[in-house]
């Protein structure tokens, strides 16, 4: 499974497009959504568990990292930074849902379940077997999970991300990948 | 290399990490043992599938984002302590407001005596109920809050996400619930006093 070939910025490119965006060039913040809008939301997606949620902390993160934009110490080092932003927002989001499942649970009602979503938008038996699987992986497995494959990040770009060493990554990663086989022998992958 | 060797190169294999002489071991492995190229097929299939199926629908775009930010729709949302005091205080001068009215407005309607006693006894047996959904409403009051910081954000943006106006909607029922309860209770409360 080759991923594309993707032209990343490098950091002293990412630490130019912050200064540019700092100075009210809309292009260059234009460039680091583009560079880490998916990588935002995978974050927020192994966090919450559900796309749209995801999608919603994500772009509250956006938001609050284009804020705060002047008082990014290190402009290199930006996508850690808005890492952190959009974890912390979608912990947030994690513990208001909680909140309100408990407060709905005590009128005998709940929450949409995330998996609601997932009849309407998958069309195989397999695409929802696997969303279900990504989403059953413990987060700080589904985290890497998703940099690497869907936000198609080396190990040592999400190493870097998220304060881990490379060989931390590969580790989660491949035991991700053994869960989610296994997982797929055992149950037949929707089959 | 046996097959458990190999299995646990699979992961470094798909990431392009293995030594040359790893890669020839696997390579060679994999072309004499069945079982274990069935089951790198079965891997990178796999993951194929999970990566299509963990991947967003649809994102913003990079423009659309990067405009919103620029254009100030990303004010800062009110603040928390504003949100719960809006949250807690609406109801409360709601509250202030209409029981007054509701209570002298019953009272004259249906005044309290001898004959209209049992009328009132139910009234306030259903009122007691409300009572108690209007402060069990009081754990709403994340709703009211999301209610409240919901419709601060959506000054300028065409359209609430489903998940805001879900939250909206919980808010509006929590707050009329709340403003029922506590309403209807001080009612009861008159009567007793009267």
């Amino acid at each position: 499974m080759d991923d594309p070939p993707k032209r990343r910025l490098d950091p002293p490119e990412i630490a130019a497009c912050v200064e540019r965006a700092r100075a009210g060039e809309p292009a260059a913040f234009e460039a680091l959504v583009k560079e880490f809008e998916r990588m935002a939301w995978s974050v927020a997606y192994s966090v919450l568990g559900n796309a749209e949620a995801a999608g919603e902390a994500a772009q509250e993160g956006w938001f609050e990292a284009y804020r705060n934009l002047a008082r990014l110490r290190d402009p290199a080092r930006f996508g850690a930074w808005l890492a952190r932003i959009v974890r912390f927002r979608a912990c947030s989001a994690r513990a208001d849902r909680w909140r309100k499942a408990l407060s709905l649970s005590l009128v005998g009602s709940g929450l949409p379940e995330p998996a609601a979503k997932e009849a309407s938008c998958e069309a195989s038996e397999a695409g929802i077997w696997a969303r279900r699987a990504v989403e059953a992986l413990p987060a700080r497995y589904r985290e890497v999970f998703l940099l690497r494959h869907v936000d198609g990040r080396e190990a040592a770009e999400i190493a870097a991300l998220l304060g881990l060493t490379v060989k931390g990554v590969n580790t989660r990663l491949r035991r991700a990948r053994e869960m989610l086989l296994s997982r797929w022998d055992r149950e037949g992958g929707g089959a | 290399m046996s097959c458990r060797r190999v299995r646990s190169l699979f992961s470094g294999r798909l990431d392009r990490a293995l030594s040359a002489a790893e890669e020839g071991g696997l390579a060679a492995h994999l072309g004499a043992c069945p079982a274990c190229a069935a089951r790198w097929e079965r891997y990178v299939r796999v993951l194929a599938i999970a990566a299509e199926a963990a991947s967003p629908a649809a994102l913003p775009g990079a423009a659309e984002l990067a405009r919103r930010a620029r254009a100030g729709e990303a004010r800062l949302p009110l603040p928390r302590a504003a949100s719960v005091a809006l949250a807690w205080g609406i109801p409360l001068l709601a509250f202030a407001w209409f029981s007054r009215a509701v209570a002298d407005a019953l009272s004259i309607a249906v005044p309290i005596g001898p004959e209209t006693l049992p009328l009132h006894a139910v009234a306030w047996g259903v009122l007691y109920v409300a009572f108690a959904l209007g402060f069990q409403s009081l754990l709403f009051t994340g709703d009211l809050v999301g209610m409240i910081r919901w419709l601060w954000r959506l000054r300028g943006e065409p359209a609430g996400s489903a998940m805001g106006s879900l939250g909206a909607l919980r808010g509006l029922g929590a707050g009329l619930l709340a403003f029922a309860g506590w309403g209807t209770s001080w009612y009861g409360v008159r009567i007793f006093v009267n």
